[in-house]
């Protein structure tokens, strides 16, 4: 065992087993907020492990993660629109977890950057972690725009206006499945 | 990315280039060992995704 799979198990137990708890349990908006900071914190703890195994193939995955981790959560941001909208706005704290996962990333990727040769394996890693603060920004910002738009009387119910979703057909205002 | 006066089809070929060069650059950056058969298949596979991308930008109202 190295530092980098030392640090990358220590994110694992530390960092996205309790993401995941979060997720699995408590309020759906504070399990939705939770779900893309596991993806998030997953991804990076494969990119750690693929350095300190000294695979680079390994960083696929995280690659992989990255661009559906985000994708999946805005999917359960559209499924779960309803509930969101129901409850209160979310708050600071999980709000913040935006400003955590950016952390997050870039103590990860910067060092890797810095151990590794300058190259495209940089621009890789690179890329990896700016689609992964992009993921988490955007699949926040939905979250939070869901959460805050149905809090009082009247809002609009959801992160899509009335006849504005993927599935809205033309004359369709409101839907009761 | 392009002008909005400019000519539709003008506007879409130089949408679509932009997303193609895009592409095929992060698929070069993206693979292990770059030769000619990866540029091949790179810029094949870009152009794909670059049609995909034009599409779905138009189809969310080029927001």
């Amino acid at each position: 065992m190295n530092g980098w799979t030392a640090a990358g198990t220590a994110l694992l137990l530390f960092g996205a087993a309790p993401a995941g708890w979060a997720a699995a349990t408590g309020p759906v908006r504070r399990r939705v907020v939770a779900q893309n900071s596991a993806t998030t914190l997953v991804a990076l703890a494969v990119l750690l492990l693929a350095q300190g195994f000294g695979r680079p193939a390994y960083q696929d995955p995280a690659l992989v993660l990255a661009v559906l981790g985000p994708a999946g959560t805005l999917l359960y941001v559209r499924l779960l629109a309803d509930k969101l909208a129901a409850g209160p706005a979310l708050p600071r704290s999980l709000r913040a977890a935006t400003l955590l996962n950016y952390a997050a990333v870039l103590l990860v990727v910067g060092p890797l950057c810095a151990a590794t040769d300058p190259g495209r394996a940089v621009l890789k890693l690179l890329v990896i972690g700016a689609l992964l603060a992009l993921g988490s920004r955007v699949a926040n910002r939905a979250a939070s725009a869901a959460a805050s738009s149905g809090g009082g009387p009247g809002g609009p119910g959801g992160p899509f206006g009335p006849g504005e979703g993927p599935g809205a057909r033309p004359g369709e205002g409101t839907s009761d499945v | 990315m392009a002008h909005p006066r400019a000519p539709g089809a003008l506007a879409t070929a130089a949408e679509l280039l932009g997303w193609w060069a895009v592409l095929t650059v992060l698929w070069i950056v993206l693979i292990s060992s770059v030769d000619t058969l990866e540029w091949v298949v790179g810029v094949l596979a870009a152009l794909l995704a670059a049609c995909a991308a034009c599409g779905a930008r138009r189809a969310s109202g080029g927001r």
